[in-house]
């Protein structure tokens, strides 16, 4: 059985050692900012439409979803790891509200997933 | 509520994902967990040693097979849920060369050694108890590849999450054969013995896992205010309730069921049984909130 004194000695390591590393570690990529931004309003067909990581991923779905069901697409840059990840209109877009839905594979293992939303006008 | 809106988005793509990563956890531990057992306590009755070995073998059978099965459905869902992204090779792919592959090759391969368990019964004792115990090594080593204990200070991180792993395993390994223990006439010697030894080994274990598990949330979290803002965090309160729950239990069990199970109290057995049962849902509650805690959210992007 552990006794009283034990007990507070384990206690008090345990704080010392909470309070040593109390910053924050680095943790895996994330999400850095997206083109155009979440919730902007753009006029007429935007660019490109993209997102930017602080680290790489693997981008594995990217989808532009707008009145007209999905957006056709340009170019498909592929899954290679990457800190910056843009896609081209094929064509122009409908005025209208749009989503973007992505998901991909950091460095770590984890599987990441977002959506961003912008509106084009005319 | 940052936990509700980090569920609100989950597709039932992602809940077969969690379900079937906890079902993983629960086996992977209960494999290793039976071979740290049998090794704890190498005196067990032979009706309960062969009970905890077959248990672990067939767990760790029912662990390979959802570690496979998890494979496609990442797959899947990385290409945004749904079957044809589940057997798409190019994703497929990507996930086994990644951080996930080395973890699946790794827990499968520690999760057939562990089979070696059921090596005693042949009269080959050393055996295989290296070998299943060298498989329960593989398993620690398969946790410690994917999510944040692979950031810096990586060693530190993966000591940690491994410690509280192996006292985890041993407190889930632990559970079935106590459970069939307190079946015996109250008061039974070998019982009573393996009860009163088990108390003892139980509160270094606990102490351990608690205290590795507490550090580790601190360095992944970096501050109290993540615990009460994001998702992760609000989920891994929850966890540590349920947690809390179930060291009341533990508690109880040690300093007021046991003690009666041995004064060959009537009513005693049964309770204790009630006590281990009730034990045994929380462990499958905890390794829930794991999942959900390691599939749906990350201490970074809430
Ligand atoms: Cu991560």
């Amino acid at each position: 059985m552990m006794t009283i004194r034990t007990r507070n000695t384990l206690r008090s390591a345990l704080a010392a050692l909470l309070l040593a590393f109390a910053a924050p570690l680095m943790a895996h990529e994330g999400e850095m900012g997206q083109v155009p931004e979440d919730g902007s309003t753009v006029q007429g067909t935007p660019e490109e439409i993209g997102i930017h990581f602080d680290g790489a991923m693997r981008i594995t779905q990217f989808d532009v979803i707008g009145p007209q069901g999905r957006v056709s697409l340009e170019n498909e840059p592929g899954s290679d790891p990457t800190e910056e990840y843009h896609v081209k209109p094929a064509g122009s877009m409908e005025p209208g509200n749009y989503e973007v839905r992505w998901r991909g594979l950091a460095r770590d293992g984890h599987m990441m997933s977002g959506t961003f939303r912008f509106t084009v006008e005319d | 509520m940052a936990w509700l809106s980090a569920l609100a988005g989950v597709d039932a793509w992602t809940v077969a994902m969690m379900l079937v990563m906890a079902g993983f956890y629960a086996g992977a531990l209960l494999a290793a967990g039976a071979v740290l057992f049998r090794l704890a306590f190498p005196d067990l009755p032979d009706p309960e040693r062969q009970a905890a070995s077959r248990l672990g073998a067939i767990a760790a059978w029912v662990a390979i097979a959802l570690a496979l099965i998890e494979w496609p459905l990442q797959a899947g869902y990385l290409g945004g849920g749904n079957g044809a992204a589940a057997v798409d090779p190019m994703l497929l792919g990507m996930v086994f060369e990644g951080a996930q592959g080395t973890q699946l090759i790794l827990a499968v391969s520690g999760l057939l050694l562990v089979q070696a368990i059921l090596l005693d019964a042949r009269r080959l004792p050393g055996l295989g108890h290296g070998l299943s115990l060298g498989g329960v090594l593989l398993v620690m080593l398969a946790f410690v590849q994917v999510g944040h204990t692979v950031d810096e200070p990586r060693w530190l991180l993966g000591s940690l999450l491994v410690v509280h792993l192996l006292a985890a395993a041993f407190w889930v390994g632990s559970l079935w054969p106590l459970y069939r223990l307190a079946r015996h006439p109250p008061g039974g010697a070998d019982a009573v013995r393996i009860l009163d030894r088990f108390g003892r080994v139980a509160v270094f274990g606990v102490g351990l896992l608690v205290l590795a598990g507490v550090v580790l949330a601190a360095l992944l979290l970096g501050g109290v205010t993540p615990l009460l803002t994001t998702g992760y965090g609000q989920f891994l309160i929850g966890k540590v309730l349920v947690v809390a729950l179930l060291l009341l239990l533990a508690a109880s069990n040690k300093w007021r069921l046991v003690p009666a199970f041995e004064r060959g109290e009537p009513r005693a057995p049964q309770r204790l049984r009630r006590s281990i049962a009730m034990e045994i849902g929380l462990v499958g509650l905890v390794l829930l909130v794991t999942a959900i805690l390691t599939t749906v959210s990350s201490p970074a992007n809430g």
